[in-house]
Parts: C-alpha cells; sequence; structure tokens
C-alpha cells in the first residue's frame, strides 16, 4: 500500500476564524484538490503541510516521517522537508535570472546541477530566457520557471496553491492543461488548492470540499459533485451532474460525447478528449411528461425517478436514464406534473447548458 | 577652510557608517524578524537618539566611557590610554547618536520585502543566514544605502555630542561644526561662513542622491512584477 499523508490539525485564525481539518490522502501519484470558497482555510492546510504555519494542535505525518506533532514538540522546518511548493503569482526572486532562480540552492554538485538545469530548460522550452529576469516573462513562462525551480530538487510532495489564479482567463485555460500535462509526468502526489470550479474538475482525481476550515467531504471529483454530502456542500460545489464520457465525434460547432448507452449533444468549445466530464447543473434541465412533441433542445432523454427530496420551494428528483440525472424543479411543477416515484418523464437540456471539460 | 577639521569629521563619518554597518544589519534584522513581545522596547531604544538632547545622550557616554567605569576600565587595560576626549570615544558617541538613522530606513525595508519571496526561499531549503544574505539584503540595497548615507551626513553635522564627549582638540576631536563654532566666537565670520557653505552643500548633495536611490522608477529591479 502506498504511504499516506495525514494531516489532523486545529489551528485558530485571525478573528474568530478556526481550522480543524482531519485529511488521509494517499502519496501516489495522484492529484488531490482542496477547494472551497476563498476564506475557508484551504491555503492554510498547505502552509502548515509546507511548515510555513505552525498548527496549535496537530498531527502531520508523511509515509512514516512525522513532520509535525503538538504533543510531543516536534516541528520540522520548512528547509527540511521534501516538499514543493508553488505559490501564488509564483514569487520568483525578482534580483535572479531564471537560471539563478531555479538552481536557487541546489544541494547537489555543480556538474548535476547543470545537467537538471539543462534537462528542465529543454522539457519547459525555456530556451534562450536562462539569463532573463522574471519581470521580463509572460505569466506562462513565469509558471514555467516556478515549476521548474520547484522540481529540480525532486520533492517527494508538491503543493500547488491556485497557482492560476493571478491569470487572465484565456491565459489560464491553456496553462491548466499544461501544468497537469508536465506534474504528471513527475509522478509526485500533489496536492492542489482552487476556488474555482472548473479547475477543480480539470485537476482533480479527487476532491477535498472545505467549508468554514472543515473538510466536509472528500472523494472522486464526480462522485462529489453530483452526490454531495449535504446542501452545505452542494452549495460550494454548484454542479449536480459531473459525468464521464468520450468524444466520439465533432461536427458544425458541436460535440458528440457518449455517456454509457446515451449521447449528449454539446457546444464545441475546443477541448481535448478524448475523455471528458459533462456538467450540467440541476435547474437547467426541463422534465416532461407523456408524449413530447419535436423540440429544439439537442438532449433528450428518458428515464424514472428513482429519488425524491422535498428543498423548501424546489424539489430535486434523481432520474435514472442509464446514468443518474438530478434535475431541480419548482414544487407547483413537481404537483401538476404528478410526479412519483417511478414516474417516466423525458429531461431536455439544450447544448449550451452542457459544460464540457477535459479530464485524464 | 579648515581641511583638517574636514578630513577628520570625513574620516569620523566613514569609521561611524561602517560601524553602524556591522552592527546595524544584524539588529535590524533581528527587530524586523522577532516575534517577541518586547521588540517595541528596543526599537524605542534605537529611536531614542532622535529626541534625547545630544547633551544628555553625551553625558551618558561620557559617564560610561570614563576610566572609573567598567568600559573605560577595560578599554586603558587593553590599549593603555583613556576613551574620553579621544577620537575612540568620539566614535562610540557618534554610533550611538547615529543608530536610528541607519537602523531605522534598515528595519523599513526589510519590512518591505515580500514576505513571499523570504517564504519561497525557505521551502526551497535555504537556511534563514542564506535567505538574508541571498533574497533579503539585495532586495533591501536602497534601504541600506540610505541608512548608511544618512547616518553618515549626520555624523558630519552633531554638535553637542562632540562637545561633550570629545571636547575641541584640534586634528583629534574638532569636527567641523566645533570649527565653525570656534570662528564664530573668534568673530571671524568670513572663515565661519565657508566652512558653513561647504557642510550646506556636502549635506545638500547626499540627501539628493538618497532621494535619488529611492525615486519608484530608480528601482534596481521592479519588487512586484
Amino acid at each position: 500500500m502506498a504511504p499516506e499523508i495525514l494531516i489532523n490539525i486545529k489551528k485558530r485564525l485571525n478573528g474568530d476564524k478556526k481550522i480543524s481539518t482531519m485529511l488521509m490522502i494517499p502519496a501516489d501519484s495522484s492529484w488531490t484538490v482542496i477547494f472551497g470558497s476563498s476564506g475557508a482555510g484551504k491555503s492554510t492546510i498547505l502552509r502548515t503541510l509546507a511548515g510555513l504555519d505552525r498548527s496549535d494542535k496537530g498531527l502531520i505525518k508523511f509515509g512514516g516521517e512525522t513532520w509535525e506533532d503538538t504533543e510531543n514538540q516536534i516541528f520540522i522546518p520548512p528547509q527540511k522537508r521534501p516538499v514543493g511548493l508553488l505559490f501564488q503569482d509564483f514569487a520568483l526572486f525578482p534580483h535572479m535570472t531564471v537560471e539563478n532562480n531555479i538552481i536557487y540552492n541546489l544541494p547537489v554538485p555543480k556538474e548535476e546541477k547543470l545537467k537538471r538545469f539543462r534537462e528542465l530548460v529543454s522539457l519547459f522550452n525555456l530556451q534562450g530566457l536562462e539569463k532573463r529576469k522574471p519581470c521580463s516573462l509572460s505569466g506562462g513562462e513565469k509558471q514555467k520557471v516556478a515549476i521548474a525551480r520547484t522540481v529540480i530538487r525532486m520533492p517527494k510532495l508538491l503543493l500547488l496553491d491556485e497557482p492560476l489564479s493571478s491569470l487572465d482567463l484565456p491565459t489560464r485555460e491553456i496553462l491548466q492543461r499544461e501544468l497537469k500535462k508536465i506534474l504528471k509526468k513527475l509522478q509526485i502526489p500533489t496536492i492542489f488548492v482552487t476556488h474555482d470550479r472548473t479547475e477543480a474538475i480539470i485537476m482533480g482525481d479527487r476532491i477535498a470540499v472545505m467549508c468554514d476550515g472543515k473538510v466536509v467531504q472528500m472523494g472522486e471529483v464526480n462522485e462529489v459533485f453530483t452526490k454531495p454530502d449535504d446542501p452545505s456542500v452542494a452549495a460550494i460545489v454548484g454542479m449536480e451532474n459531473v459525468l464521464i464520457g468520450d468524444i466520439v465525434d465533432r461536427s458544425e460547432g458541436l460535440i458528440d460525447i457518449k455517456i454509457g448507452k446515451s449521447r449528449f449533444v454539446a457546444l464545441d468549445t475546443g477541448v481535448m478528449g478524448p475523455e471528458v466530464a459533462v456538467c450540467v447543473r440541476a435547474e437547467e434541465i426541463i422534465l416532461e411528461k407523456g408524449n413530447v412533441p419535436e423540440s429544439s433542445a439537442r438532449n433528450r432523454f428518458f428515464g424514472r425517478i428513482i429519488d425524491i427530496s422535498l428543498q423548501g420551494v424546489t424539489v430535486k428528483l434523481t432520474l435514472d436514464c442509464g446514468f443518474p440525472l438530478v434535475v431541480l424543479i419548482t414544487k407547483r411543477s413537481f404537483i401538476d406534473l404528478s410526479i412519483q416515484k417511478g414516474s417516466k418523464l423525458s429531461a431536455s437540456i439544450k447544448a449550451q447548458a452542457i459544460h464540457v471539460f477535459q479530464h485524464d | 577652510m579648515n581641511w583638517e577639521a574636514i578630513i577628520l569629521t570625513a574620516k569620523l563619518g566613514i569609521i561611524v557608517s561602517a560601524i553602524l554597518f556591522l552592527i546595524g544589519i544584524p539588529l535590524a534584522y533581528w527587530i524586523s524578524f522577532s516575534k517577541l513581545r518586547f521588540r517595541f522596547l528596543v526599537e524605542a531604544v534605537v529611536a531614542l537618539p532622535l529626541v534625547l538632547p545630544p547633551t544628555v545622550l553625551g553625558y551618558y557616554v561620557l559617564v560610561a566611557i570614563s576610566p572609573n567605569s567598567i568600559l573605560g576600565r577595560v578599554y586603558t587595560e587593553l590599549f593603555g590610554t583613556t576613551l574620553p576626549f579621544s577620537f575612540q570615544g568620539l566614535v562610540i558617541a557618534s554610533v550611538l547618536y547615529s543608530l536610528p538613522f541607519a537602523v531605522q530606513p534598515f528595519i523599513t525595508s526589510f519590512d518591505s520585502v515580500d514576505k513571499r519571496f523570504i517564504e519561497a526561499s525557505w521551502t526551497l531549503g535555504a537556511s534563514k543566514l542564506k535567505t538574508f544574505l541571498t533574497i533579503i539584503l539585495p532586495l533591501s540595497i536602497p534601504g541600506v544605502v540610505t541608512g548608511l548615507v544618512l547616518s553618515f551626513a549626520h555624523t558630519l553635522g552633531e554638535f553637542g555630542v562632540v562637545l561633550m564627549v570629545g571636547g575641541n582638540i584640534p586634528g583629534v576631536t574638532r569636527t567641523v561644526s566645533i570649527d565653525i563654532y570656534d570662528k564664530v566666537q573668534a568673530l571671524n565670520y568670513q572663515e565661519a561662513g565657508q566652512t558653513s557653505l561647504f557642510l550646506l552643500i556636502v549635506s545638500f548633495t547626499v540627501l539628493s542622491v538618497v532621494y535619488l536611490i529611492n525615486r519608484k522608477d530608480l528601482v534596481l529591479w521592479h519588487q512586484k512584477y
């Protein structure tokens, strides 16, 4: 069995905020996303893991090593932890060249230093930038330099603190893919903090949802998004249907995605396949009963109601269409359509309401 | 103009700035990064020469370095001379008197180094000392230069402390400001005026340099990018 990363910390922050978190993550090459709104305590967890913050009471273990144990007064300083931390805004040293940033404080002989540096330069396509200062680099170049600086010392654990949040949207979308592609090659367990839903879906193998300093749910990405444990998680993730499928066709600006025996049609946003995550918000699905007339909606699925839960003025239904589909309708529609468990209904979704993200 | 006094004063300024660099940097580092509760007390002590009358400071320095004091006795044991009314005594007094002019700019510039650069250096395995020497200090160069130049300029112009601790011995402790005072007392206004103008020009030039290096568009590199 792969060794585990154990984080069990309590920490009081400024004001009334408190962090009380218990997390167990396998130390394999998988990606764990810590997801939550800003101020939920995500960054503090990373900082405690890196040793930049101490917890008031807690235990942090990495495999067999104890990094922090307040009970036995063990605290390994950040310098001694085999951790690579990628900061928001990258924190490249502004007075050093790209080369000096990357090889900064690398505890190996000079020849080995240069060998590793050259390898990373060609891996990240940084040729020609070696003598430049960080202020003259683009966002993407800075990101690569920061990653190179982090991975050149071969950390055993990678921590990414919203590394893309400072960039503009188009750059960000390109870099999300690049980042994951590069880092996947390195086979290092990675913890990624974000408040961006899209990023969580693209980046994560596993997701831990945080709310008010606590991990409220943890699991596979599509599981957490489709089956939130409670309304608070649902409110945070805000995307009730996440289905994994494959792109089978693309034409006329549309893509066809196969999920089980069904096919989804969505707008082609240039997403790379073949495996993709299809996300639909529950309130964007229309339910119809009886013989259904022709419709402009590109997606229509027939199924039976398998679950009903009342939530104030709305009703949350789960429809079994060969895959589970969560639908949110008003109570009045629910009564008018006289829906019961087992009712046969058709669900329509406009192509625009389907969000498709790369997933691999 | 009394070149002897001018050279003596310049020598004093350079030695004092050099000593302040050596003791001011560690002191400022300690104050800037200390999490101790009594940090404010140390800050207050460092700032004291800004508000204390030079005569008060001079009086205490004189008492502290007198041959009857521990410091004075140790010095006499080692070097066979006494500290009051000597150039060495003057250096000690001037270092204390100019301390805030060096240490405060140092602290300000250390404080303004982005915390993330320091933390990045730590997570890259660099010790606190290495982080200081390779990250904090290079990013604080404008502040360090400011502190040194200001303490140099301040030492050039001191009067009260010199008079208390150094006296008025030509070639040993007679600095420019004392020389000007002497000339005025002797009703030699012409020479007093010349030396005063010289000091004014030097001080103005030095301060211009300080403000020039602290201009935003002239920083050596952009810390925020």
